[in-house]
């Protein structure tokens, strides 16, 4: 029978799995399967899986409990096994890798920071300090100009609004980097011109916010704003 | 200070947080991060990673230089007669920009909660939507915001 696959721990992890449910229309109390060096945590395969908000929400908090327990290896969503067997065999062939992994990311979590930028806050400081950007927006080209000349005061606008975000982000992940044990930067989504995650350890978690917050606040007159997620399994660091 | 107590905010009170404005946030490390084991199959999630690649491809098109065209337009308009007084400028910004980042917020907040449901609806249909220009919601969010106050 068809298992869906939720995590690798250690084989010292509580695993405590009571009141857990997973993914699916009706979800089902999870199991184990245990080898000598890792165990897995897995559940039914529902037939409708979908990467859908019900069915990501469960993987996130299956994730989530297990993280608050002990070190996780979290696997990505919608990870099937053909059967139980199955895993049994993969925790036997795979024993070594697994064991390494989880102590590379022993005692430790992830934090997601993504930045916005408010655009007419930034606008409004490219104009007061780009003069060739001025006089194009003062020549009437925004609101008369031909499409060409348009893009071109707006490439102008971009290039300056992207060197300014570009030395947000090394003022933001430079101050951060200090109290996290690794980095790994992902493609911004959307209006987010940031998006990174470091893995911390859990015992320096409060420094790592504490710090997070004051750049956030230092930030603010900017019309930047900073999102903070964690601590999370460590989803991009295995 | 106005740091904002919106759970997706970063928080003031500790690191923890779990809502649904959040899971929109960390889609990305669900979805594309964790650990994959090759024997494994996986679920096909069509359609997932299409709106974030696209998502991106919209940063450096003609569109967005057009919009910041027009934002640059809109914010000049205002401006006229504070520029050319640097010093000035510079504390009228700062006031500004208190205001604007709370309409930021919130408005971010509302899109990336209807997102999630919006899109997974749509693949539901098997289709592949196009990607909307969201970052275009800040600036009429705070534009709003900025009359209203």
């Amino acid at each position: 029978m068809t298992v869906y696959v939720y995590a690798m721990v250690g084989p010292d992890h509580p695993a405590k799995l009571d009141g857990l449910t997973g993914v699916g229309a009706t979800p089902t109390p999870l199991r184990t399967v245990r080898g000598e060096r890792a165990v897995a945590v897995v559940g039914d395969a529902p037939k409708d899986l979908r990467a859908k908000r019900r069915d990501l929400n469960a993987h996130q908090e299956v994730l989530a409990k297990l993280s608050e327990q002990g070190t996780v290896l979290p696997l990505r969503f919608g990870a099937l096994a053909g059967s139980e067997e199955e895993v049994a065999g993969n925790l036997r062939d795979r024993a070594e890798a697994y064991q390494r992994q989880l102590a590379a990311v022993n005692g430790k979590a992830e934090y997601n920071l993504r930045a916005a930028q408010d655009e007419d806050t930034v606008v409004r400081q490219v104009l007061q300090v780009n003069p060739e950007v001025r006089r194009l927006a003062r020549s009437g080209v925004a609101t008369s100009g031909d499409l060409k000349d348009r893009i071109a005061l707006g490439e102008a606008v971009h290039a300056d609004v992207a060197e300014r975000q570009r030395r947000i982000t090394d003022e933001v992940v430079g101050a951060l980097d200090v109290f996290a044990a690794d980095r790994r930067q992902g493609e911004a989504v959307a209006e987010d011109f940031l998006n990174v995650s470091f893995l911390v350890d859990r015992s320096r978690g409060g420094e790592f916010a504490a710090e997070a917050r004051r750049l956030s606040e230092r930030l603010e007159a900017d019309g930047v704003r900073l999102r903070l997620h964690g601590p999370l399994p460590p989803y991009s660091f295995v | 200070m106005t740091v904002a107590t919106t759970e997706s905010q970063l928080p003031s009170g500790g690191p923890h947080q779990k809502t649904d404005g959040g899971l929109y946030d960390i889609l990305d490390l669900i979805l594309d991060r964790g650990l994959v084991i090759d024997v494994f199959v996986r679920v096909s999630l069509v359609g997932i990673e299409l709106l974030r690649v696209d998502a991106r491809v919209v940063v450096a098109s003609v569109d967005t230089y057009l919009r910041f065209a027009e934002a640059c337009n809109r914010t000049d308009l205002e401006n006229k007669g504070g520029v050319g007084l640097p010093e000035l400028v510079g504390e009228m910004s700062e006031q500004g920009a208190h205001g604007k980042t709370k309409g930021a917020l919130s408005g971010a907040l509302d899109s990336f909660g209807d997102a999630l449901g919006r899109r997974s609806g749509s693949r539901e249909d098997g289709g592949e939507e196009q990607p909307e220009a969201e970052p275009r919601r800040i600036g009429r969010r705070s534009s709003r915001q900025k009359e209203e106050s």
